[in-house]
């Protein structure tokens, strides 16, 4: 355990000194903060309010006093401006001059409560009206969806790539060679280079998750998402590693696997579901489909372990393939 | 051999890259007892390298028998490597780490205790580049660097390749002494080297071996007393220039051929010496040391 320790603390040690590296680390990073000026909504301060053009005058002035307020034209138009990314709450008055509070789900409760007090405290001025809320349904904005999920795949595979790197490194500096005449074990080997490839998509999605402000996603089943697909960088990170001769061809070969994770990933993201059925073979299908679901709260813990499964037991197949390649390749 | 405690044995060794008849190492056996300093002499491509790796466990075993301290390599477990260390012939460091995180990192394989690593930088003179990244070093600091890892985890038996190539006269004295007093703490030591004069002063025994064949075991200076008395060096002119010889007094054909250069040539100096290994190396295999 000490040398798996020792192992990766190298690693970590010796990947942030170079360029290349710290760029692979930092990426999805970057990419995170970038994505979060498209989904603005989540941490807005101000109160955002999309009212109906036939709602009197006296309730659009009260509404003003506590935040920004929209007119629309109509129930159609306020439910479309609801379920942009941002965060704002609809508000229509029916005919009977009650009002109907219209969310998204994914609203801050403060400014659901606010929405509801405005027009309580309305109430009590004047006559009594009905206040009922109505929910339209989506969670999470697609930008949300799509983006956390694409980068939390981008942080996975670059985990695996950091372990590839490093392989190379140890080869083209024959360090493997002094490792194999010290006691240390080819599986602690295999082992503590591993790790990196584990621990850095953990840190990276929590990072994503908070940068993001995804307080809604359940980070429980992200994580199980993110370790299980974890396996699959880290087999190929070592196939990047044993197969690759120098850091040129390993990034040419990870090239390779690109085509790969972008046709997985696009598909599970693109293709209506009957025709899912053709990504089954790729466990980087199994990782795109549950990462989106999980982000988007659609899914379940059954499922979960169900693509967990297909995961481990694709990528085993594609370690036995290449184990007697991988083994090889390490001395 | 001067009897004592074997540490290493290598018995009826072939080695083939292949796996057919063209042998790499064929028909090698030698005993090194404890607290020796065993020279492997020989030309590039000689087989020394391939015999060290086998040793070191680096190559697999395929015909013969090797036992290091004690241990049958083919059954040894991975403690044995605990009270071994290995210098490299190519400085395998880690560039992005610095010296001493080199040997820190190093010191940390091992199950047993170590050494402090800016004491054995400081040692081999890197006290000062023991902050710096190895990348920077120079080729002579790297084989420092190399060295003064395979003594971390003070080694009962230590394979040094090549230990003083490419370094000033200096530092290669600074090494030797390290050498040497390792070898008074008991340290075994299998030195593989074409340096004649590193084996002549360091090695108790020295093995010549060319094309993967020992010729010759012995200590340096029984070889010499054997070979070395009657050798004749002469300086003679020949179609106009200026040229050297040296040659065997015991051999047939050296000898008619010192007869020809007198009658034939100018001979403008000669004069007998006491023969150097190397000369005793290409008396004995027929090959230069290069
Ligand atoms: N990996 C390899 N595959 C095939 N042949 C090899 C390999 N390594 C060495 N050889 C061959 O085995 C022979 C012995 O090589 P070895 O490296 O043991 O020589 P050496 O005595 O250490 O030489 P040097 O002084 O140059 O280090 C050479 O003919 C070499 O070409
Ligand atoms: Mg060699």
């Amino acid at each position: 355990m000490r040398r798996l320790l020792s192992i990766f603390r190298r690693d970590v040690k010796s990947s942030v000194r170079e360029f290349l590296l710290l760029y692979i680390i930092l990426a999805p990073i970057v990419v995170t903060i970038g994505l979060r000026f498209f989904i603005p909504s989540v941490n807005a301060i101000s109160l955002q309010f999309a009212l109906d053009k036939g709602m009197e005058e006296a309730a659009v002035q009260e509404f003003e006093k506590y935040g920004r307020t929209e007119l629309l034209d109509g129930r159609t138009a306020l439910e479309n401006r609801v379920n942009k990314v941002d965060d704002i709450i609809g508000v229509l008055q029916k005919e009977d001059g009650g009002y109907v509070v219209i969310t998204q789900g994914n609203e801050k409760e403060s400014a659901k409560l606010m929405a509801y007090q405005i027009l309580s405290g309305m109430k009590s001025q004047g006559a009594e009206r009905a206040v009922t809320f109505s929910d339209i349904g989506a969670k999470i904005s697609s930008v949300a969806v799509y983006g956390a999920s694409s980068v939390i795949l981008m942080a996975i595979l670059l985990g695996g790539m950091v372990i590839g790197l490093n392989i190379i490194e140890e080869k083209e500096d024959m360090t493997i060679s002094a490792l194999s005449v010290t006691p240390m074990r080819r599986l602690e080997f295999i082992a503590g280079k591993s790790i990196v490839g584990f621990v850095l998509p953990v840190i990276e999605v929590l990072a994503v998750i908070w940068i993001l402000g995804l307080r809604d996603v359940n980070v429980g089943m992200v994580l199980v998402m993110t370790l299980s697909s974890s396996i699959i960088a880290v087999i190929f990170g070592f196939l990047m590693g044993v197969l690759s001769s120098n850091q040129i061809t390993g990034i040419a070969n990870m090239k390779f696997l690109l085509i790969f994770v972008s046709a997985s990933y696009i598909g599970a993201a693109v293709l209506p579901a009957d025709k899912h059925i053709f990504l089954y073979w790729s466990p980087l299908y199994w990782s795109s489909i549950g990462l989106i679901r999980v982000i988007a709260n659609t899914i379940t813990w059954a499922q979960i372990v169900q693509y967990t499964v297909w995961i481990i037991a694709l990528t085993g197949l594609v370690f036995l393939l290449f184990k007697g390649k991988i083994q090889k390749g390490l001395t | 051999m001067t009897g004592g405690i074997e540490m290493i044995k290598v018995r009826d060794l072939y080695h083939s890259y292949n796996n057919n008849e063209q042998y790499a190492v064929k028909n090698v056996s030698f005993e090194i007892a404890k607290g020796e300093i065993f020279g492997f002499l020989g030309p590039s491509g000689a087989g020394k390298s391939t015999t060290q790796k086998i040793l070191i466990g680096l190559l697999p075993l395929q015909k013969g028998n090797v036992t290091v301290d004690g241990a049958d390599v083919r059954k040894s477990s991975r403690e044995l490597f605990d009270s071994i260390g290995v210098s490299f012939e190519r400085p395998n460091v880690y560039k992005k780490l610095t010296g001493v995180e080199n040997l820190k990192f190093y010191s940390e394989m091992f199950g047993v205790p170590t050494e402090d690593p800016l004491k054995l930088l400081k040692m081999v003179g890197l006290e000062d580049a023991a902050h710096k990244k190895a990348g920077e070093y120079s080729k002579g600091m790297l084989q420092r660097l190399v060295f003064a890892r395979s003594m971390i985890n003070n080694p009962k038996i230590w394979f040094l390749d090549e230990p003083t190539s490419g370094l000033d006269p200096n530092t290669t004295s600074m090494i030797k002494s390290i050498i040497r007093e390792k070898q008074k703490q008991g340290t075994t030591i299998f030195l593989t080297t074409h340096n004649m004069h590193i084996a002549e002063e360091l090695c108790d025994r020295v093995a010549f071996i060319t094309n993967g064949e020992i010729s010759a075991i012995d200590s340096p200076r029984s070889l010499k007393l054997s070979f070395g008395e009657r050798l004749v060096a002469v300086e003679y002119i020949e179609d106009g220039k200026s040229k050297k010889e040296t040659l065997s007094m015991v051999d047939a054909g050296q000898k008619q051929r010192l007869n020809d250069l007198i009658t034939r040539c100018k001979v403008e100096t000669m004069h007998t010496q006491e023969a150097t290994l190397e000369e005793i190396f290409i008396k004995i295999t027929g090959k230069e040391l290069k």
